[in-house]
């Protein structure tokens, strides 16, 4: 995302009122599109890759929609020592048994290994 | 003779604690979110069967001479078939019968509902999780390690994920690459995940025995061998010609290969997203685009 707005400021024109440079603002405001199709930003997402997603060709199956796990018909069940008899300490479980898959990958894509762009100081 | 100074009146002193508590981590489930509207479907323990067709009836088509030529039986629709069968994600907490006791929003007491807070944040951190299965490569891969663990810190391989994806409190299993194999488990005290510097997690406990460099940070209770978790986007998303998807042979069946190339370490360009672009149309109708976005992480 960095990388691509490096390119708009390469690009942009900057017109400087009464040749002031008041409100100058280096930086992007508002989202980005590449021809008008939206760029999501992830915090978990890989550092070097650019996807692009057609989400309709990602589906999944599940054995049932998230649940939380029941013992005696309740979701906080207690532990048990080694002797069998339970100690004052609880817990509880959310769990989601699922899977994605992928029934189109000709209509995806991915750039890899992508750089930081120049002027950045860390070869991260 | 006493002077009243501070010790003298150190009973009657109140300790004060803030009551605003701010959320000193991350949380996200950007792209799991996205596929929320997506297919999904109830499915038994046996495998899922996902069948794409790949070529129309008709692809056999030849000249046929009217004068007495022979007719022609053209060719067959093909289809191709893969599978898949549910993964799990678990998120869990537990408390004391002490904690129930004081862990309660009270003057003099506590400054939250301890059980009720981390309770709700199972919610939140299940929605994470997926969303950290959606950037793996199918096998819980989380991260790797760029040394041996040493001195209760272990540091890790700072691209493409380095410490981002895991959590604090999380017991991670550290595996030899070769073969999969679990060598131990970690359990991560906390992280650094700085961009632009090294990341690590420090841990608890004795590291496992030959932990080293390029060990698999890999998302606990998995089997080793061929260990499968979520399908993240390396999995589903991928250009390479080897391995495969949902079982179909990428080598040999071109459909389940996606499009895309390396930049080699260098930044984005026009060019190159035009050319996925143009790679993409090429291949598929434009029925099949409808919807695309783009994602990436900020930094790039």
């Amino acid at each position: 995302m960095n990388s691509l707005k490096e390119i708009g400021y390469d690009m942009e024109y900057i017109p400087l009122s009464g040749g002031k440079a008041e409100g100058f603002d280096p930086f992007f405001r508002g989202a980005c599109t590449l021809e008008g199709e939206m760029i999501v930003e992830g915090q978990h997402a890989d550092q070097q890759a650019w996807y692009m997603i057609v989400p309709d060709a990602i589906g999944r199956v599940k054995f049932a929609d998230p649940y939380w796990l029941q013992f005696f018909g309740q979701r906080v069940y207690s532990t048990y020592n080694s002797g069998g008899t339970p100690n004052l300490q609880y817990a509880s479980c959310l769990v989601d048994f699922k899977q994605f898959y992928c029934d189109n990958a000709a209509a995806q894509g991915v750039i890899t290994g992508n750089g930081v762009p120049a002027g950045s100081g860390y070869g991260y | 003779m006493s002077t009243l100074d501070v010790f003298q009146m150190l009973n009657l002193t109140l300790e004060g604690v803030q009551e605003q508590i701010p959320q000193v981590l991350i949380t996200a489930d950007t792209l799991a979110s996205r596929f929320t509207n997506t297919r999904a479907t109830r499915v038994s323990n046996r495998l899922f069967r996902i069948v794409e067709k790949i070529a129309n009836a008709g692809g056999d088509s030849r000249y046929v001479n009217p004068d007495g030529g022979a007719a022609p039986l053209g060719s067959a629709p093909q289809w191709i078939a893969g599978g898949v069968t549910p993964t799990g994600i678990s998120v869990a907490t537990n408390w004391t019968e002490e904690v129930a006791l004081i862990g309660e929003k009270v003057a003099g007491v506590a400054i939250a509902n301890v059980v009720n807070e981390a309770l709700a944040d199972l919610t939140e951190m299940h929605k994470s999780w997926l969303d950290i299965g959606l950037h793996t490569n199918g096998t819980g891969t989380l991260g790797t390690l760029a040394a041996a663990p040493s001195g209760q810190v272990a540091t890790m391989t700072t691209m493409p994920f380095g410490a981002r994806n895991i959590e604090i409190g999380q017991t991670v299993d550290i595996v030899n690459p070769t073969g999969n194999v679990t060598r131990g488990s970690l359990t991560i005290t906390n992280k650094t995940a700085f961009i632009g510097s090294q990341n690590n997690f420090q841990y608890t406990g004795a590291a496992p025995v030959g932990a080293t460099t390029n060990d698999i940070v890999r998302y606990g209770g998995l089997t080793d061998g061929t260990p499968v978790w979520i399908n993240g986007l390396e999995y589903l998303i991928s250009y390479s010609t080897s391995g495969n998807l949902h079982g179909i042979n990428r080598a040999t069946t071109p459909q389940v290969v996606a499009n895309g190339f390396d930049m080699g370490g260098n930044p984005i360009t026009r060019s190159a997203i035009m050319l996925l672009k143009l790679q993409r149309n090429a291949r598929v109708k434009k029925a099949a685009m409808k919807g695309t976005f783009w994602y990436t992480m900020k930094l790039r």
